[in-house]
């Protein structure tokens, strides 16, 4: 890489660690797509600030304006007008600017104007991976190779069909289709609508990737591991071998390797540890039942809501409405469910007697699960005991089947409750019906659960079908 | 020059040889932090502006504060004038030496401010947070996170951000904006947030969108969402800023 300004100057565009010093930790000096944006920002605002200085006429005057962007981005944004000063000590780097700008001297090491570039400068900088752009056509038959669809998933082809993930990243977890290297080939969208296409959560790829440990889990490091800002990247400290780490993260690399990398919290700090690839991996890390650290509250634990408005409880993650749980309530967790690019949460509780699923926030980029819930020690309190009614199914019915939930677009089940008429048409013992005797289970709104008595069946029905006792 | 510029360069002569010689006191006060460089090499005593009498000035009965003050001017009158005694050896060496020492000056106000509202501070940070330089910049509000929200901060802190492109910059100004919850404030953070991030800095629009949850509010959510129609989906402050809306609708929903 390059370094100049007395060793400060980092990359193609001289990015300084006297400000950018986290930057240039971060990969600005030999990123080089990152180093020419930094780099770039820097002159654009020196550009624009030129025409109103003095030393430049107007802000048409396009010989001017960039000696004059080019020595603020040299030498600050107070020497903007250095190179009219032929006394000033750099102004001999004024001069190699404005001689290269004259000469268009930077033409001699570009041997075709026209090229199409073999770099994806775009991808790059949005920060995606796998980018490509080599300008080729997709062969015919793209079997063993990485599909880039043009809303950024990631595909392969295996027995015709399109298996997907949602993002580059993630694409090593597609090896259970079969095996493929190297960079994604755009595929386009009339290629990819020849075929049916599986769209897999990030969070499946557990089973994918033989001892690759999700979301919420925790692991007991093997060795001393360098955490790092991203996958590789920056060192911020180091784990401790023996100390039991929750997983906030995982990122898989190579599909051929299948390394992995698990983001922790190491002393207040977040980051990335390395875990072994495939072939090696029990030598990193191995599973434990508790980390030491909990940030993402597990089975068994209990939570507080935080959300000022409460939390709703739904049947599914994001699905049907059951009740809304008010801030400030204690409930158990009975599972944690984590699913999509950034690692949302969702917390299956038990609350008001039935269980469902609440929303817990995401963990990337930046946690925001304090803002729904948060671990406690506290225990929920006990709920009242429900007092249990019975009653018989109701004179002013036949018989009524109960629903697998409590609304009348339910579906059935194979129960129903008996009311008075059957009972009436008894004669002297040969009628098989009774009114039923019913147990009510719970309530929801103006329905009852009930166990039937005769059979044991259970379901929903409108609480006006019973008379209770 | 605003006023608090001629209460600085007033303050100058009076007290800065003062306080090259109480520098050293007042360096042990300053936080340990971990720096990327060395600190400046002051190499000589720099001329000082033509000063008037300040006898009666009402920041009198602050001496460390004036004399910090007067440091200050001193540095920027130096720069203005390309006088400055810091060691040149590189072409922003002095950029970054005057940066530092501005940087310096503003901690040392910073650790001396009291809980009190404090004009003379408050003006200071405002005054150097559109100064050319991002070290002061960063000093600078965090000296005015210091002091009591002022409606007329916002104008310069918006100000100070059109003028830069920095991530960090970004990043502390959008937790300053949260002391700002009245609608006029609002109305102009958001519309400077959100044209940025349509056609602004590439770092600044990351930065934006991933730190913008705590400011958003029924009142301007939709104009993030209009924002987030006319971007393209690649690009990542786009990505960011869809789960970001995301996120707020499911908070004011209850998940």
């Amino acid at each position: 890489m390059m370094r100049g300004d007395s060793g400060h100057g980092h990359g193609l565009m001289q990015i300084d660690d006297r400000w950018h010093f986290a930057d240039i930790n971060n990969g600005a000096g030999w990123h080089v797509i990152t180093n020419i944006m930094q780099g770039m920002e820097e002159f654009y605002a020196a550009w624009k600030r030129a025409p109103e200085q003095s030393c430049v006429p107007s802000a048409s005057s396009w010989r001017t304006r960039a000696r004059a962007a080019y020595s603020a981005y040299n030498g600050g944004p107070s020497q903007i007008c250095r190179f009219t000063n032929p006394d000033h000590k750099w102004t001999r780097n004024d001069e190699g600017f404005v001689s290269k700008y004259d000469n268009e001297s930077w033409l001699n090491n570009v041997a075709d104007t026209q090229a199409t570039s073999p770099i994806d400068s775009v991808c790059i900088a949005e920060e995606r991976n796998n980018c490509s752009n080599d300008g080729g056509t997709t062969p015919a038959d793209p079997i063993d190779q990485l599909l880039k669809l043009s809303n950024g998933e990631h595909c392969i082809l295996a027995e015709g069909k399109l298996e997907c993930v949602e993002q580059a990243q993630d694409s090593a977890c597609l090896v259970a289709f079969g095996s493929f290297s190297g960079a994604a080939t755009d595929f386009s969208d009339s290629q990819a609508a020849k075929f049916s296409k599986t769209l897999y959560d990030r969070h499946q790829c557990i089973h994918a990737i033989d001892n690759l440990r999700g979301v919420g889990t925790a692991v007991t490091l093997l060795k001393n591991i360098n955490v790092r800002t991203t996958p590789g990247g920056t060192k911020i400290n180091q784990s401790v071998s023996g100390a039991n780490y929750q997983v906030l993260d995982f990122v898989v690399t190579d599909s051929e390797l299948l390394k992995r990398y698990y983001q922790i919290q190491h002393a207040g700090k977040i980051g990335y540890v390395y875990a072994g690839k495939e072939s090696d991996d029990m030598l990193w890390t191995e599973p434990t039942d508790q980390a030491d650290v909990t940030l993402i509250p597990q089975a068994g634990q209990s939570i507080l809501i935080t959300a000022s408005t409460g939390i709703n409880m739904r049947r599914t993650p994001g699905g049907s409405l059951i009740t809304a749980i008010p801030n400030d309530t204690v409930v158990n967790v009975v599972n944690t469910h984590v699913q999509g690019t950034a690692n949302y949460i969702y917390y299956q509780v038990e609350y008001g007697g039935q269980t469902g699923y609440v929303y817990g926030g995401f963990i990337l980029p930046n946690s925001t699960l304090a803002d729904w819930a948060t671990l406690t020690e506290a225990t929920p309190p006990t709920p009242p005991p429900v007092a249990q009614r019975s009653g018989i199914g109701s004179n002013t019915l036949w018989y009524r089947f109960l629903r697998n939930c409590a609304q009348l677009s339910c579906s059935q089940t194979n129960d129903y409750v008996v009311g008075f008429k059957l009972e009436n048409l008894c004669n002297g013992g040969r009628c098989r019906y009774t009114r039923d005797q019913v147990t009510e289970l719970e309530t929801e709104g103006d329905w009852s659960k009930v166990r039937i008595n005769r059979n044991g069946g259970e379901g929903w029905l409108p609480t006006t079908d019973i008379d209770w006792q | 020059m605003k006023p608090v510029g001629y209460i600085l360069i007033a303050l100058c002569l009076s007290t800065y040889l003062t306080y090259l010689l109480l520098q050293d006191t007042d360096m042990e006060t300053e936080s340990n932090q971990t720096r990327a460089f060395s600190e400046p090499t002051l190499i000589a005593q720099t001329t000082t502006p033509n000063t008037t009498d300040v006898s009666s000035d009402p920041i009198d009965h602050l001496p460390k504060q004036a004399m910090i003050l007067s440091h200050m001017a001193a540095i920027e009158h130096c720069e203005a004038n390309n006088e400055c005694p810091f060691a040149d050896t590189d072409p922003k060496s002095v950029y970054f030496a005057v940066g530092m020492a501005l940087k310096k000056d503003i901690q040392l106000l910073t650790l001396h401010a009291s809980e009190q509202p404090n004009l003379i501070l408050l003006e200071t940070a405002k005054t150097y947070f559109v100064y050319q330089n991002d070290h002061v910049r960063e000093a600078a509000l965090n000296l005015m996170a210091t002091q009591p929200p002022d409606q007329d901060n916002v104008p310069v802190l918006l100000e100070g951000l059109a003028q830069s492109h920095d991530a960090n910059i970004y990043r502390m100004a959008l937790v300053e904006f949260q002391r700002y919850p009245d609608q006029n404030s609002q109305q102009h953070i958001h519309a400077f947030l959100s044209d940025t991030l349509s056609t602004g800095g590439i770092f600044a629009k990351r930065t934006i969108a991933n730190n913008l949850l705590p400011l958003l509010s029924t009142r301007n959510i939709d104009r993030y969402r209009a924002v987030l129609t006319q971007l393209s989906a690649d690009q990542s402050h786009s990505r960011a800023l869809k789960q970001i809306i995301e996120e707020f609708d499911r908070q004011q929903t209850g998940g």
